[in-house]
């Protein structure tokens, strides 16, 4: 059986006859020798050894065959997606002053009514059911999510016993800064659905409280590094941070404090820092500039490794490298904003050239146009990748802020030229020992 | 984690199928490369 196509391989360092192999269809990771590897070019492997890469995906019947199918795997997904996933956006209120925030000039008062609330139950209940599906998911936003913990409370307590009714599951999940994570409103919030909370803290104290203020200008790290210790083990927390090209060195010190305040790797369900997102629209901070709108900044790709491994050294869950295709590209998968308006990226909420539809007509007609779903079906170069199971055409979010539109793909092929390999080296030293 | 060893092949990591990359989808909070494509966070 010939190689799959979608197949890294990589020598290591130390052990010549050895060889790395990846596959980027699936995410598996497989060791072989030089020779097995040459055998199973020259198709002459043992059928143990053929059994095996085939159970991985590794070698395939027909790679040309594997290739077209490749072009129908998002749609496999969404005819075997058991849930339904929403991002709600309670109201725009946050007690930050973050200065990449994305949603700049968007935040205020506006928040979700009682009668939004009301609908979008009506909304949710009515796809859940029409899709057969098994779970939903709920990943509210705002603003700071936490600030609105009634509306969360109202709308979980309406949507849990109604799915369960229906014989399915119900959660959410909060991406909130932590100001106001504290025992008694987690405890409520888990006995409504709460699986995990995604906090962020842009590294030490005096980074993080430059980045990531009180509106009123204070210092938030302190507080959030408090609520954390007081809340672990209440339900799952995810660490993120946001790092500049500036800055990034700083973050591996953040891992180090934690550990000295008290905090053990396994309290968080895993670690992950970013780099910031430069914004370029019209609701953008026009004071902030140091953010990455590129994959192909080599720094971005250096730095990414760097804390990569150093989250990873220090016993945090960092997630492995699995195809994860992005809400755009999920049929039940979509953003809900506080007014009620549905898009396809919680990153992109207030371009109402994006707007998909609403929560009291459903998805519109053209939404599919307006996100350039498919469009990296248009480019030879996507269908003969072999990133294409990790890419799907990339970010549409950081193609929209980089170039005014998303026509275009948002090609990863340089991201993963220079960071796979070192990647999976990193999981064979540290990962897998 | 090592889920299965030969003489020929150490297999690492099984990957995920689509059946299993299905019920994972569509969540922005940690897409797992490297450098992810930008953070989505405030």
């Amino acid at each position: 059986m010939p190689l799959s196509h979608y197949l890294k391989i990589y020598p290591l360092t130390g052990q010549p006859e050895k060889r790395l192999l990846f596959s980027t269809r699936t995410g598996g990771l497989a060791m072989v020798s030089g020779e097995a590897l040459a055998a199973i070019e020259d198709n002459s492997a043992s059928p143990e050894l053929t059994a095996s890469l085939a159970k991985l995906s590794m070698v395939v019947d027909d790679p040309a065959r594997e290739q077209k199918e490749m072009g129908g795997y998002l749609q496999k997904l969404n005819r075997l997606n058991p849930n339904l996933r929403v991002a709600v956006i309670l109201g725009m209120a946050c007690n930050f002053a973050c200065v990449y925030c994305y949603e700049g000039s968007l935040k205020g008062t506006a928040a979700m009514s009682d009668a939004t609330a009301d609908q979008l139950a009506v909304f949710l209940l009515a796809r859940f059911s029409a899709g057969k599906k098994k779970r939903l998911i709920l990943d509210f936003y705002g603003g700071e999510p936490l600030l609105y913990v009634q509306r969360i409370i109202y709308l979980a307590e309406r949507l849990k016993p109604a799915i369960e009714a229906l014989g399915g599951i119900f959660e959410f999940t909060l991406v909130s800064n932590g100001s106001l994570l504290i025992p008694t409103v987690v405890e409520e919030l888990v006995a409504l659905g709460l699986q995990s909370v995604k906090v962020t803290i842009d590294g030490p104290a005096a980074n993080h409280n430059h980045f990531r203020p009180f509106k009123d200008g204070r210092g938030s790290w302190s507080i959030i590094v408090e609520n954390l210790l007081a809340c672990r083990g209440l339900c799952l927390i995810t660490l993120s941070g946001n790092y500049t090209a500036e800055n990034h060195a700083l973050f591996p010190a953040l891992l180090d404090v934690l550990t000295e305040r008290g905090f053990a790797p396994g309290d968080f369900a895993s670690g992950q820092f970013y780099p910031v997102m430069q914004i370029n629209d019209q609701f953008a901070n026009p004071e902030f500039t140091g953010g990455c709108c590129s994959n192909d900044d080599p720094w971005v790709h250096a730095a990414s490794l760097a804390l990569r491994e150093e989250i990873m050294q220090r016993g945090f869950t960092y997630p492995k490298l699995y195809p994860s295709p992005c809400m755009v590209d999920v049929d039940d998968a979509f953003t809900v904003d506080h007014d009620g308006t549905i898009y396809k990226c919680v990153a992109l909420i207030g371009h109402r050239e994006l707007a998909c539809g609403d929560i009291w007509r459903g998805m519109g007609e053209d939404w599919r146009q307006a996100w350039c779903v498919n469009h990296w079906k248009n480019e030879a170069q996507c269908c003969d990748c072999v990133y294409l199971p990790l890419c799907f055409g990339g970010c549409r979010a950081m193609a929209f802020q980089r170039d005014g539109h998303m026509a275009q793909v948002d090609c990863q092929r340089s991201l993963f030229d220079a960071t796979l390999e070192p990647m999976l080296l990193q999981d064979l030293k540290v990962r897998y020992g | 984690m090592d889920v299965e060893k030969n003489e020929e092949v150490v297999v690492l990591d099984c990957g995920k199928e689509p059946e299993e990359v299905a019920v994972e989808a569509a969540c922005c909070v940690g897409r797992p490369s490297a450098a992810s494509s930008g953070s989505i966070d405030r």
